[in-house]
């Protein structure tokens, strides 16, 4: 099998997504499998095929920063994405990959996690899809089928703008903003973070390179764009830039956001007779790993909001166990609520698993 | 019915060889779907995307998309006509596509425009289960499909 190789260095912000779309809507029977590597002059926002761009995207803060916003084909979320991530590609024949999606990110991750390995970052594939360093993730991917071709998109982690990232996604309230911020913190890494300082650009790009050829058992064919290609770029260039692509109706709800998986900070509302409860949580494999509460609704002494939810830290989302623990705190601390029942937080908290994101 | 190992796929239905999408021939037009293999091979489907009804879509072009098991991909049609009906449920509900593949898990009605010459290459009655057979034993071999128990797929 003839795998042809693009390393393409910095590109221009639209055409580090545009470029593996034009490769694989241009292929053919006679087009060789195709793994292409860059690096986006500038940093944008990228949201995912089937999202809802107003739903998405604070689109104020993108335009007071001069962040462009492209919609992409492969799915997902939205990601803020620039210099610091090499991007990798696999533009192949189906028929040349695995048929499982599962296998395909097996087969796409390794060498990335090898290259990690390589400047000693512990590094492993979670399955499905990510890439971890101990309880933090390390990079992300997707799978698309576009054209003739199976995509399979991923990234080298030199460094992640999480207070970016966190400004660009619209949100449906400040605290939820600042945990996505602080779970992004938490529980995203980078080879900076892990080794102290960027290990050298080219000595990453060479192992990943090698490391490639080793997993695919071939020699990579260093290679160029063809004319076909190309033509096929520019359309897109001119496509993903216009308001229709950006603006269609998307519908995939993502009320929540997933920082890795099995991890997601997800937000939820319940009216009670006192007043307006709002539940802001962090979600570990669907049980409650930080939360904060607020609203319109009397608490009082005020101070014993924070110990009901560092209390509630571990809790399953099921509406009669988290009724009776929040009951017995009621009980021991004897906190004043009006018009606010144990069952009233219960029921904002199970809402959660609701909206967590599909 | 042709049935390899958990893969079930009814022989009275028409098969695109190369997207697993089936098609069967109603009153009104094709009804079309994914058919067991296809859905395994994609994982959960969370979201489905559907061209609007009155839209002509041609054979082997897409008619919507799918985003499923981080993965999104085109869903294609079987042949060339007009889309005369959606399937609501499926769109409220894209779980169906993995769990009911020929029943409620259909996608849309396809009123046909050149019906025999499309179903030329479908697989179809006693095709069905050699293609099938052929197509696990390829990718199982090939290691591009797990074996059997570490399938997860209904």
């Amino acid at each position: 099998m003839r795998v042809r190789l693009l390393d393409l260095g910095s590109v221009p912000y639209v055409e580090s997504q545009t470029i593996y779309h034009g490769v694989a809507y241009a292929m053919t029977d006679a087009s060789p499998n195709t793994i292409s590597l860059m690096s986006p002059e500038s940093p944008y926002v990228s949201i995912g095929f089937h999202q809802q761009l107003e739903k998405e995207i604070d689109l104020d803060y993108c335009a007071k920063r001069g962040l462009p916003v492209l919609r992409r084909e492969v799915g997902g979320g939205a990601v803020y994405l620039d210099r610091g991530q090499l991007f990798m590609h696999f533009i192949f024949h189906r028929e040349d990959l695995p048929r499982k999606v599962e296998d395909l990110y097996k087969l796409f991750i390794r060498p990335i996690v090898d290259t990690y390995r390589g400047f000693g970052i512990a590094a492993e594939h979670r399955p499905l899809n990510d890439i971890v360093v101990g309880s933090r993730k390390i990079g992300g991917t997707g799978i698309a089928s576009i054209g003739q071709a199976m995509v399979v998109a991923g990234s080298v982690m030199f460094d992640f703008d999480a207070e970016t990232m966190s400004q660009a996604l619209k949100v449906s309230s400040e605290k939820m903003r600042d945990k996505v911020y602080q779970s992004l913190q938490d529980y995203m890494t980078t080879m900076t973070r892990e080794l102290g300082a960027p290990p050298p650009r080219d000595e990453v790009r060479a192992a990943l390179v090698a490391n490639l050829g080793k997993s695919l058992g071939v020699e990579l064919e260093p290679g160029a764009l063809t004319a076909e290609e190309r033509k096929t770029i520019r359309g897109l260039n001119r496509r993903f830039a216009s308001s229709r692509w950006l603006h269609q109706k998307g519908g995939l709800s993502r009320r929540g956001i997933t920082i890795k998986g099995g991890l997601t900070v997800v937000e939820a509302e319940h009216k009670a007779p006192g007043g307006l409860i709002r539940v802001t949580a962090r979600l570990k494999d669907g049980d409650i790993d930080d939360l904060s509460i607020s609203g319109d609704f009397t608490f009082h002494p005020a101070p014993l909001l924070g110990h009901l939810e560092r209390s509630l830290r571990g809790q399953r989302l099921d509406a009669q166990g988290l009724a009776a623990a929040i009951r017995e705190f009621y009980a021991v601390t004897g906190v004043q609520a009006p018009g606010v029942a144990p069952e009233d937080f219960a029921n904002a908290l199970v809402l959660l698993r609701e909206n967590q994101p599909a | 019915m042709a049935q390899v190992k958990e893969f079930f796929l009814p022989d009275d239905l028409y098969y695109d060889r190369k997207e697993h999408i089936w098609g069967r021939i109603e009153a009104d037009g094709v009804r079309a779907g994914l058919d067991a293999f296809g859905a395994c091979a994609a994982g959960t489907f969370a979201y489905i995307k559907l061209l609007p009804k009155g839209r002509q879509v041609q054979k082997g072009r897409p008619f919507g998309s799918m985003e499923a098991g981080k993965y999104v991909g085109p869903l294609k049609a079987p042949v060339s006509g007009t889309i005369v009906e959606h399937n609501q449920e499926v769109l409220d509900n894209p779980r169906l596509a993995n769990t009911d593949h020929y029943d409620h898990g259909w996608f849309v009605v396809i009123a046909p425009s050149n019906l025999d010459a499309d179903l030329a290459d479908l697989a179809h009655g006693g095709g069905v289960l050699p293609w099938l057979a052929a197509e696990v034993k390829e990718y199982e071999e090939g290691g591009k499909l797990k074996p059997q128990e570490e399938r997860e797929c209904a």
